[in-house]
């Protein structure tokens, strides 16, 4: 109701998304715009976070607030989830998905690249979440979801990684029970090989073995990961909580980059 | 550099190992954070970094050891069993042992190569207790590097009929 008594128009639902200019992240943003989300989005990169916002403006017609944050600057973090719930009204879907790669092998491993993901991949999460609780809680069916990776099972050259995306998945459950009576669900999606502009880097022969490892014979695209985002983001999806979602075509059953057999 | 079979190394402790004899077989112990730090209030870094820091510091550290040990190699780590099963009440104890996890099973694969094994072994109360000591006895046997990547509770089964992280 407004001031007059007149009952207002409920109002879209709200994701933040962080990431949002990378390839996962700018799928989840569109699809959640085609669903008819508003949408505040984040990233490190303000050039590739207005590209994004403006493209999904012009496409689409949600309201966005783009915002650049440093996912290791607190005060950053918190401005940008605040001019989201400021502009927006409100907030009910957050998505971490803002994350950075730097493998090596343990004797080679730098200890600064070490912590520089684990700044990154975890406690950026850490301080987001923490951030966008308050406006979660008020929401009434908040939704944390979570980009791990399959890297969270373990992966060869990737402990810094690995680590990372786990203590996403370890904290995501104690999280799940902690707010699960706010109404609050929280899940972790652990998207496998993902076509986007960083992955097309890799050698070509590197991806087609990728490929031939995964089951279902196809590398996957950012929309297999948006689906599921906005699966889990409804609010409808409110009884599965506390989650690890494998979305890896079958490659975290079947064993990474082992030839798939020709015929079944 | 000198060399010793075993050593355990607290997590809490951040000193750097640069002194320390090299061994073949490490064990790490984690305990939690102290009181019940929040997202909010918490120092992330110095709860959630630093034992994460020593971990990987420690494995770097000791790592020719463990892999020129060949299938003697090993690197056991202990965490609470209640974080790792997610503990509501406190969330960064979750995030440090979900990490130590994926750690260890990446651990896992590398040392896959070089023969020797590291696993999880997730204890009730207190990491020194008999059936912790005993399962670590086992897991850095001779001949036990075939079970390696693996997450044992020994914590009287707080685990039955849950998912594992």
């Amino acid at each position: 109701m407004n001031s007059d008594g007149q009952r207002l128009a409920p109002r879209p639902r709200v994701a933040f998304i962080t990431g949002a200019a990378g390839g996962i992240g700018r799928g989840i943003a569109e699809h959640l715009a085609e669903l008819g989300y508003s949408l505040g989005l984040s990233d490190l990169s303000e050039t590739g976070l207005r590209a994004v916002a403006n493209h999904i403006t012009e496409t689409s017609g949600v309201t966005v607030s783009a915002r650049a944050a440093d996912l290791a600057d607190r005060e950053s973090v918190q401005a940008a989830v605040d001019a989201t719930v400021s502009r927006l009204g409100g907030l009910d879907v957050l998505v971490n998905c803002a994350g950075i790669l730097n493998d090596a092998r343990i004797e080679k491993m730098d200890p600064a690249v070490f912590r520089q993901v684990l700044d990154v991949n975890l406690i950026g999460m850490l301080t987001t979440t923490a951030a966008a609780l308050p406006a979660l809680r008020h929401s009434g069916s908040g939704r944390i979801i979570s980009l791990t990776s399959r890297a969270w099972l373990g992966n060869f050259g990737s402990t810094n990684y690995a680590a990372s995306k786990g203590g996403i998945a370890g904290v995501s459950r104690s999280l799940s029970l902690g707010l699960a009576t706010d109404g609050i669900t929280v899940n972790c999606i652990a998207p496998g090989f993902i076509e986007t502009p960083m992955s097309n880097s890799m050698p070509t022969e590197i991806i087609e073995r990728v490929r031939q490892s995964i089951p279902v014979g196809r590398v996957g695209q950012p929309l297999d990961v948006a689906r599921t985002v906005a699966f889990l983001a409804d609010a409808g999806s409110g009884y599965i909580t506390g989650q690890s979602i494998p979305v890896c075509g079958g490659r975290s059953i079947s064993g990474s980059m082992r030839k798939a057999p020709a015929s079944a | 550099m000198t060399t010793s079979a075993f050593t355990t190394i607290d997590l809490a402790d951040t000193t750097p190992p640069a002194d320390a004899p090299a061994s073949s077989v490490v064990v790490l112990v984690y305990r939690g954070a102290d009181g019940d730090p929040t997202l909010d209030t918490a120092d992330l870094e110095r709860a959630v970094v630093d034992p994460l820091m020593t971990a990987f510091s420690a494995v770097q550290h000791h790592w020719t050891a463990i892999t020129e040990a060949r299938h003697r190699g090993r690197v056991v780590i202990l965490a609470p069993a209640s974080a790792a099963l997610g503990d509501p009440l406190r969330p960064l104890d979750c995030a440090v042992t979900g990490a130590l996890i994926s750690f260890v099973r990446s651990v896992a694969i590398e040392l896959q190569r070089h023969g020797g094994g590291a696993n999880a072994v997730f204890y009730a109360t207190d990491p020194n207790e008999p059936a912790v000591t005993e399962l670590i006895a086992t897991l850095t046997a001779e001949h036990a590097a075939a079970v390696t990547g693996q997450e044992i509770y020994a914590a009287n089964g707080p685990d039955l009929g849950r998912l594992h992280p």
